[in-house]
């Protein structure tokens, strides 16, 4: 397994579609696929929205968030963005999303093969 | 060449910029996008000028719109900053076309170039539209500039990461 990570809109799908050589269609949109589905393809991108998407719906909750990603198996590819620099949210919602997903993530980079961080297109590895 | 420096607020990213600036000798273009309003603006354009002072740089204020400045006859271009340049257009009578067209324009036309844009790319709130697009048309383009840069470097308050390129 690998998981790509990187700030917001720094062609994080776009190195993985091309270093990889898969298609888009083989990747699952954490923003908008069902949300039972996630995990149904070689990979999935927007992992953190889908996450948000699984809170805000009550999929998961604070207590089973790591059950999200139980059924993750061996999944090619999992892409992320990195959402925890910035100031505390005041709203209660938003600071548990930034929590979950940094504890999903920190799990799946324990699992993964390999860890790249993307910035502005280019790759470095932090595990392989 | 082509020189991109990102980095957080205070991170020395351009100090670095003016610094790999300096590399090149003879005379320097210094393109400030800042607007020159409020007092605040005007204290760090002051700190920014002391900065460059005495190092043969020439000073150009303009927040957007360059095609037709004469770039050939300076041995760099710095422009400070894509962020700055990003807002003008999308905020101040432009689009995103027209920003694209500023990047091209220096690209293009420069002997050398060293680009400052600001990194905000790690915060998952979502403010309105107008800002969520400003994140990802800023950050796009810094893309489309590393793509096509020599060099890109980070600064992490003061010290640089090399992502691609060397200094």
């Amino acid at each position: 397994m690998i998981l790509i990570i990187g700030g917001a809109y720094h062609n994080k799908l776009s190195y993985a579609l091309k270093t990889y050589n898969i298609l888009k269609e083989d990747m699952q949109d954490g923003k908008t696929c069902p949300l039972d589905e996630a995990f149904s393809k070689k990979g999935i991108y927007n992992l953190h929205l889908y996450i948000k998407r699984s809170l805000e719906q009550g999929f998961i909750n604070k207590e089973n968030a790591l059950s999200l990603v139980d059924n993750i198996g061996n999944k090619e590819i999992i892409i992320c963005d990195e959402i925890g620099s910035g100031i505390i949210p005041l709203d209660k919602f938003e600071r548990s999303y930034r929590d979950i997903t940094g504890q999903i993530v920190s799990y799946i980079s324990e699992k993964a093969d390999q860890v790249i961080r993307i910035y502005y297109g280019i790759p470095s590895v932090l595990k392989e | 060449m082509i020189y991109l420096i990102s980095g957080g607020v205070k991170s020395h990213k351009s100090k670095w910029a003016e610094n790999i600036a300096c590399l090149f000798p003879g005379e320097k273009l210094y393109i400030a996008t800042m607007e020159n309003k409020s007092e605040e603006s005007k204290s760090r354009i002051e700190k920014h000028r002391a900065m460059r002072k005495g190092k043969n740089f020439k000073t150009l204020e303009l927040q957007k719109d360059f095609k037709g400045v004469e770039l050939a006859g300076f041995s760099v271009v710095l422009l400070e900053c894509l962020g700055n340049l990003c807002a003008n257009h999308l905020f101040n009578g432009g689009s995103e076309e027209s920003f694209y067209e500023d990047i091209k324009y220096l690209m293009e036309k420069a002997k050398n170039l060293v680009i400052v844009t600001n990194d905000i790319s790690y915060e998952g709130l979502y403010y309105t539209k107008e800002i969520e697009n400003y994140i990802k048309t800023l950050n796009y383009a810094s893309c489309f500039i590393a793509e096509r840069s020599d060099n890109v470097i980070e600064m992490v308050y003061g010290n640089a990461v090399i992502h691609k390129g060397s200094l």
